[in-house]
């Protein structure tokens, strides 16, 4: 009940700064909050790759790959993509790659790993505390289970 | 500008912000921290104890009982979206931040430090950014004169522009220069203005010293109402110029100023969004607010437990629509200024409306 109001509340919120921005007002409710008294710099960080067997090569369908509350499936080509809100410079986030679909597309040990963003180049940011978004490339090689 | 005059299209706007705080405030999601480290300083300023009573001797609060506060919180926040703010006092008169910021940076917290640049060596900030910092505050009260008027020491203006000098190029730092505008340093401005930009400094924050405390009693520290107004018409100009990203700070509902002098519209979100830890352990909201203010102690209590228990008077501030406020009619966008500019009687100290009000007579 008490997820549902704070859903409620975080989406409600998003349709007014949207009204906002449509007034021109873009800024006024920046996201992530607070634009507080000495600014909290924010950016997106999104990460691509590809999930393969290590033993075959051959692409994962549908492993979950997981940054924080953030949760993406694989497709048929094993590819992935996930964008998670960050502080504007160098982040590194904890990374999750889990098989939660059993027998089906093979069974692999789930892996927990790091990516880091070093030095990374933010692009469409609005000048003022949200530094924009950047992406990396991670590929990974799942092990099968025996 | 006008002051009371506001479009169509900004009081729609208001009055959806105004929606926006309310949800803001039930959500009440904990994403900036102030850490009092100490109330020690390398100056003497002399608007400072204006707004706050800073006793000598003091005990800086330990870097352990800072972090295990810290660590309470980690179920209610995402760190990564949290900021630490270092202030004192003066943050580098202890020598372990960087220890402390170390800490921080392992536990995914951006941290930054407010500074008077006096101590901000070229070593000794190579030695932050090693330890994860990244935002750095720096005060500058004005040119040479003016500068050191203020902060009461003859050297003090060649320290602070020897730390802004180390910010521009540093990658992925985030900084600003902030400047406490007053009757002195007012005419220099633009001068200000051109300097910074010529140091490539991108971000400037202005703010205005209220007058109670040392304040109320030296004519020189504030601004007269006409200057007042001006100087909001100087921050709209020069966000128009765009050469440098001007804003004013955090207080004050500004009327038809609003949407044109800061980034967004009016909102205190102190025990909304922000806590802080005091010197002695107390748990607050932003640290210049009174004592009335205070929450709990991090000796005594649950950090995360206060903050989703307490804050009440925060986060309605229906009990501020008293007094000069009591019959305004922008109270709905602005109920009530920053908590900071009330008193231990929860009277407000100063309206930002009224002093432009009196400008534009």
């Amino acid at each position: 009940m008490r997820k549902a109001k704070t859903n409620f509340l975080n989406f409600y919120n998003f349709i007014l700064v949207g009204l906002l921005s449509a007034l021109g007002f873009a800024s006024s409710c920046s996201k992530p909050d607070p634009v507080a008294e000495y600014g909290v710099p924010s950016a997106k960080f999104t990460v691509n790759g590809t999930i393969q067997d290590k033993e075959t090569n051959d692409p994962i369908e549908n492993i979950k790959v997981s940054i924080n509350q953030k949760k993406v499936a694989a497709d048929a080509q094993g590819k992935y993509q996930i964008t998670e809100d960050g502080f504007g410079g160098e982040m590194t986030f904890n990374i999750q790659f889990s098989d939660e679909d059993g027998a089906a597309n093979g069974e692999y040990n789930d892996l927990d790993t790091t990516i880091e963003f070093k030095n990374p180049h933010f692009e469409g940011g609005d000048g003022n505390w949200y530094e924009g978004e950047t992406s990396k490339e991670f590929d990974i090689k799942l092990t099968p289970k025996k | 500008m006008t002051v009371n005059k506001l479009s169509l299209k900004k009081k729609i706007a208001l009055k959806l912000h105004k929606r926006y705080k309310k949800n803001a405030s039930k959500l009440h999601q904990l994403n900036y921290i102030f850490w009092e480290c100490t109330l020690r300083c390398n100056l003497n300023c002399i608007h400072c104890g204006s707004d706050c009573t800073k006793e000598a001797g003091v005990k800086d609060l330990p870097a352990k009982d800072f972090l295990k506060a810290i660590d309470e919180i980690k179920d209610i926040v995402k760190p990564n979206e949290t900021m630490i703010a270092i202030t004192g006092g003066e943050v580098l008169v202890r020598n372990d931040i960087e220890e402390v910021g170390l800490e921080l940076y392992k536990r995914g917290f951006p941290w930054g430090i407010v500074t008077n640049g006096m101590f901000l060596t070229k070593q000794r900030f190579q030695s932050l950014l090693d330890s994860g910092m990244r935002a750095v505050t720096v005060s500058l009260d004005g040119l040479e004169e003016s500068h050191n008027w203020l902060r009461n020491n003859k050297n003090s203006y060649k320290k602070a522009i020897s730390a802004i000098k180390l910010l521009p190029s540093t990658p992925n730092l985030i900084y600003d220069v902030v400047t406490c505008a007053n009757h002195r340093n007012f005419d220099e401005l633009v001068q200000l203005k051109e300097m910074l930009i010529e140091m490539q400094v991108v971000k400037w924050r202005i703010f205005t010293i209220f007058p109670i405390g040392r304040a109320s009693d030296n004519k020189d520290l504030q601004l007269d109402p006409k200057e007042f107004k001006a100087l909001f018409d100087f921050i709209k100009e020069t966000r128009e110029e765009g050469k440098i990203n001007l804003s004013y700070g955090c207080e004050g509902f500004l009327g038809n100023y609003e949407g044109e002098v800061r980034d967004d519209f009016f909102f205190c979100r102190a025990g909304v969004n922000i806590a802080s830890i005091l010197v002695d352990g107390s748990i607050s909201a932003c640290p210049n607010l009174r004592e009335n203010f205070i929450q709990g102690s991090i000796y005594k209590d649950n950090f995360a437990e206060v903050w989703q228990n307490k804050y009440q008077q925060h986060r309605d501030r229906s009990w501020t629509k008293t007094g000069i406020c009591a019959d305004c009619s922008s109270y709905e966008y602005c109920e009530g200024n920053g908590l900071h500019l009330r008193d231990e009687n929860d009277k407000l100290l100063f309206c930002h409306l009224q002093r432009l009000e009196e400008g534009e007579e």
